[in-house]
């Protein structure tokens, strides 16, 4: 099986830092490398976190940086210093199943054989909710996240519709990575989506139903995840790019399109309103209707084990 | 010794030979023809013809009937001869002479395996013999002197020197009486010492009678005259007939006498063999090249399959010991909060310790500082799981990492039974397939893996989380349409619990795995069922086996795709519906515990609890009602 490349970006927050090693060190997976990006963090609290795995020391590698140049720029200076046949990205506040490597680069391989263009696995994802007590962090939820993407190979228009999976769910070859040219380092958010945007246009993802990544956020205090408003900006920023793109470069695919979507949206507008038409009817009929109360209550008496064995009884 | 006043002063007796000496195993004998077909459309011999044999037992009675009544024209009796019906039926189906021949050579190849001699028929047979009573055998048939003669023999009876009179080689029958004419002036007998012995009271007794000749009503056999369900399929009329045949007189000597065997027998019998034939057929359709039988419900399975199909399949067979309690620990790979809850919550009790345990976690000494209102001695209920799993659930990482820990050091007994082979399946009772959804998650992790097949009974809507692409289940009983409702009456009426006892094993549950020096090995619990409840278990499979050893011959050369039907389930849902005194006398003191692992609370299936109860107690009464599992079965021993 390919040997993989695990990206940790970091900056100040050793208690999660400590948890992401410990995440990745438990993988059922051996044939990995991690190379931790310190983004102008204090060089001191990482190599402390990282010397309580000596155990692994040969695996792992430090790059400190004295200036930040951002989380996607951080991420391009790990991933080329590296050299696996796979990469993914390990944020240093998520976690990983014990089995997150072994399982995902296990299907990939077996579906890759059958389907050429996959360059990409990803798999399902809990959202887990966290808070700072003190210097401790408690998790009050773990929610499933994004099983909505579904199983097999991902629809490009479900990536093109949200920020589908977070990094922490995704190993993609290097290959894929070099070929897109990697992250674009303008995005101060959002990089990953623009990245996996790009991967998809060109490449296919596998999509593992299985549930194997863990998203953290906070729940308030503390270091909290970027602001949500931010991301919708960035987000929009980015798709306008896109139609503007495709608008100069063809005008009349893009007309096309939008005139496809009208129409799908009428369509939509049309279903919805015969299926609420039917569904108040039945709402309706179901609660209210006399002849339904009856026939409910008949079907409960004649079901009802008792009538069933006085019958047989009495039969027999 | 039965009295047999009624041969006193008889020197010849005469047998009728069909239901009062021999016996078909089959509820009709067109089932005969059916069998046929089977045989025909699962050979490679006659698929040329298969337009043609796809409805030959329809073709071959409507041959049957034409030949008579072409007699009938001629003004002669309807009596006619095997090569009569197969000019026929040559003549309308356009076979050619080998062709019809060979099928002739089935059809008596398939009657004598169908023809076993009737015990109570032989035994009055053989208390003629030792009074010195010559014994002849008349007989309406259109089957050859020479098989008849071969058969009777087989079956212990001596026809000897023209003791044989057939009314399609003589022309008389019977049913006319001409037949009894023709031996009494071909033998010179005096009417008044002979009797005449048969089971149809209008030839075999009405009509000697008429001729003065003594007559005994055979009355131990009698057919049903259809099948138990009315297919269109010839799957369902043979299974059904097959299966019909437990309902007719003549069945009883093929059951057991003890409680527990007939039941085996008779009910669990049928729905073991349906289910064993719809797995051969789908290792064939699926080209599996190895099965594992899981323990321990699919114990009885596993016997049935190498003893009477491994040699027709040549599949190997392996038995892997597991259980909830064993292999889901092994398995937590994600956190799916509801689909672990749903293990610790059931009519079964369950302490705050053993959850623990389960999840390899040491219960916190300090629960009470993080919020928590729970001791390791409570009892895990509705009110307080979710609190639990609250807890658990802040430290998840915990969970998935002992699961990951445990799952590495017993990987190797797992792999064991997938190694060399490149389409596994695994075969289970039922339900949801979480045994096989665990399985799969520890062998197909890392490295190159196997997609594996899952086989079961019945699979529940729950089975739909379990699946995935390399994870393929299917269900016997779901493979019919509109099984739906029979399956939710069955989970409804306990038929789930009741199978999970009757066909498990007798050894212990695997509660979990050690590490010996050749790796890890099943460590079993102390077997928590009672040994009078182990020998009934054991009674039950007896009669299950003995259910396959007297059908073992009767299928053979038979396709086994073509005996896939919902009518082998038939006998099994009857009981749970209606069952009767002596099958819940039998079954309901089985106990079942619906918790994954250690539970120190089996509850019976069906208890027996005093009337009175219901008056000093009545909520006590009521909750013992409510927590039985088969509700029928509660009504029918308690309160008839």
């Amino acid at each position: 099986m390919a040997s993989v490349s695990i990206i940790t970006r970091t900056r100040d927050r050793p208690i999660f830092l400590k948890r992401a090693l410990r995440s990745i060190t438990s993988q059922e997976y051996s044939d990995w490398e991690l190379v931790v990006v310190n983004d102008a963090g204090s060089v001191d609290a990482v190599e402390e976190i990282v010397g309580l795995y000596s155990l692994y020391r040969d695996k792992i590698r430090v790059i400190h940086s004295s200036e930040s140049h951002g989380i996607e720029a951080a991420s391009n200076l790990a991933i080329n210093s590296s050299c696996a046949d796979l990469i993914v990205i390990h944020d240093d506040d998520d976690y990983w199943s014990p089995s997150f490597l072994s399982r995902n680069i296990s299907i990939f391989e077996r579906e890759r054989a059958l389907y050429g263009s996959l360059a990409g696995i990803v798999c399902h994802t809990y959202k887990v909710t966290e808070r700072f007590c003190g210097n401790k962090i408690l998790i009050d939820r773990v929610d499933s996240y994004n099983k909505w993407i579904g199983e097999g190979i991902l629809p490009i228009n479900k990536l093109l519709a949200h920020n589908a999976f977070p990094p922490i769910s995704f190993i993609f070859t290097r290959d894929a990575y070099i070929s897109l040219g990697g992250f674009d380092e303008t995005f101060r958010v959002m990089g990953d989506w623009e990245f996996n945007v790009r991967f998809i246009f060109k490449y296919d993802i596998w999509v593992n139903p299985e549930g194997l990544a863990f998203y953290h956020h906070r729940s308030g205090g503390g270091f909290n995840n970027t602001s949500i408003d931010e991301h919708a900006l960035v987000s929009m920023a980015y798709r306008n790019s896109m139609v503007r793109g495709l608008a100069l470069s063809n005008g009349a695919l893009l007309s096309a399109l939008l005139a496809v979507d009208a129409s799908n949206s009428n369509a939509l507008r049309i279903e919805n309103e015969i299926r609420y038409g039917l569904y108040t009817k039945a709402w309706f009929y179901k609660r209210f209707s006399a002849l339904y109360a009856i026939k409910n209550f008949m079907r409960r008496i004649v079901e009802s084990y008792w009538v069933e064995a006085i019958l047989g009884r009495v039969y027999k | 010794m039965k009295s047999r006043d009624f041969l006193n002063g008889v020197h010849i007796a005469s047998f009728d030979v069909f239901d009062t000496l021999l016996i078909r195993k089959v509820d009709n004998p067109a089932t005969v023809f059916y069998l046929v077909q089977a045989q025909i459309l699962s050979s490679k011999k006659y698929q040329c013809y298969n337009d043609i044999f796809h409805d030959f037992a329809v073709a071959r009675v409507s041959a049957e009937k034409s030949a008579r009544e072409i007699k009938v024209r001629n003004g002669l009796e309807p009596e006619v001869t095997l090569d009569e019906i197969y000019e026929e039926l040559s003549a309308r189906c356009g076979l050619n002479k080998e062709c019809a021949s060979s099928i002739k050579e089935l059809e008596l190849l398939v009657e004598s395996r169908v023809l076993e001699a009737s015990s109570d028929g032989k035994l009055l047979y053989e208390d003629m013999r030792k009074r010195g009573i010559e014994v002849i055998f008349i007989t309406d048939m259109y089957l050859p002197y020479d098989f008849l003669v071969k058969v009777l023999s087989s079956n212990g009876y001596d026809v000897g020197e023209g003791g044989l009179y057939i009314s399609g080689c003589l022309g008389v029958s019977k049913a006319s009486g001409a037949i009894y004419d023709f031996i009494s002036k071909e033998r010179q007998i005096n009417h008044d010492a002979w009797l005449h012995v048969g089971d149809n009271f209008k030839v075999d007794v009405e009509n000697p009678i008429k001729k003065g000749i003594r007559a005994y009503h055979a009355k131990w056999s009698k057919l049903s005259g259809h099948g138990l369900i009315k297919g269109i399929q010839s799957n369902d009329v043979i299974v059904g007939s097959v299966v019909g045949f437990l309902q007719c007189k003549q069945s009883k000597q093929y059951v057991p006498s003890c409680q527990y065997e007939k039941i085996g027998y008779s009910i669990f019998g049928p729905l073991v063999m349906g289910f064993i034939f719809w797995l051969v057929a789908k290792l064939k359709e699926d080209k599996i090249d190895r099965i594992i039988f899981f323990a321990r419900d699919a114990y009885i399975f596993k016997l049935i399959y190498d003893k009477y199909f491994f040699e027709m399949t040549g599949v190997e067979s392996r038995y892997m010991h597991l259980s909830r309690a064993s292999v889901i620990p092994l398995s937590i790979t994600e956190w799916d909060r509801e689909g672990l809850r749903r293990l610790f919550i059931g009519r079964g009790k369950r302490s705050m310790r053993d959850v623990f345990d389960f999840f390899g976690l040491d219960f916190p000494d300090e629960i009470e500082c993080h919020g928590f209102d729970f001791v390791e001695s409570d009892i895990v209920s509705e009110k307080n799981i979710d609190m639990v799993f609250a807890y658990l659930e802040s430290r998840y990482f915990d969970v998935l990492e002992s699961s990951s820990l445990r799952r590495v050091r017993c990987k190797s007994y797992f792999d064991e039974f997938f190694s060399g082979c490149e389409s596994p399946a695994v075969v289970d009772l039922g339900w949801a397939g979480s045994l096989q959804a665990a399985v799969a998650k520890i062998i197909q992790n890392g490295g190159s893996f196997p997609c594996i097949r899952g086989y079961y009974v019945g699979l529940l809507p729950e089975a739909d989380r379990n699946r995935s692409r390399y994870n393929l289940m299917s269900g016997w009983l779901n493979s019919f349409e509109g099984i739906e409702d029979v399956f939710k009456q069955l989970r409804k009426n306990g038929g789930i619990e009741v199978l999970e006892n009757v066909l498990s094993a007798t050894h212990g549950s695997t509660i979990s795995y050690d590490i010996s020096a050749d790796g890890p090995v099943p460590v079993f619990d102390g077997i928590n069922v009672s040994s009078q409840g182990l020998m009934r278990i054991e009674s039950l499979h007896v009669g299950i086996e003995k259910y396959f050893s007297d059908n073992d011959n009767l299928f053979v050369g038979v396709d086994p795709g073509l005996l896939v039907s919902r009518a082998w389930f038939y006998p099994f849902f009857r009981m749970m519906k209606r069952p009767n005194k002596y099958e819940v006398e039998a079954l309901g003191d089985l106990s079942h515990s619906d918790l994954a692992g250690r539970d120190f609370s089996r509850l019976l299936i069906s208890p027996r609890i005093p009337l009175y109860e219901l008056i000093i107690r009545p909520l006590h009464y009521l909750r013992v009602m409510k927590l039985s599992f088969w509700k029928a079965g509660f009504i029918v021993r308690n309160f008839f």
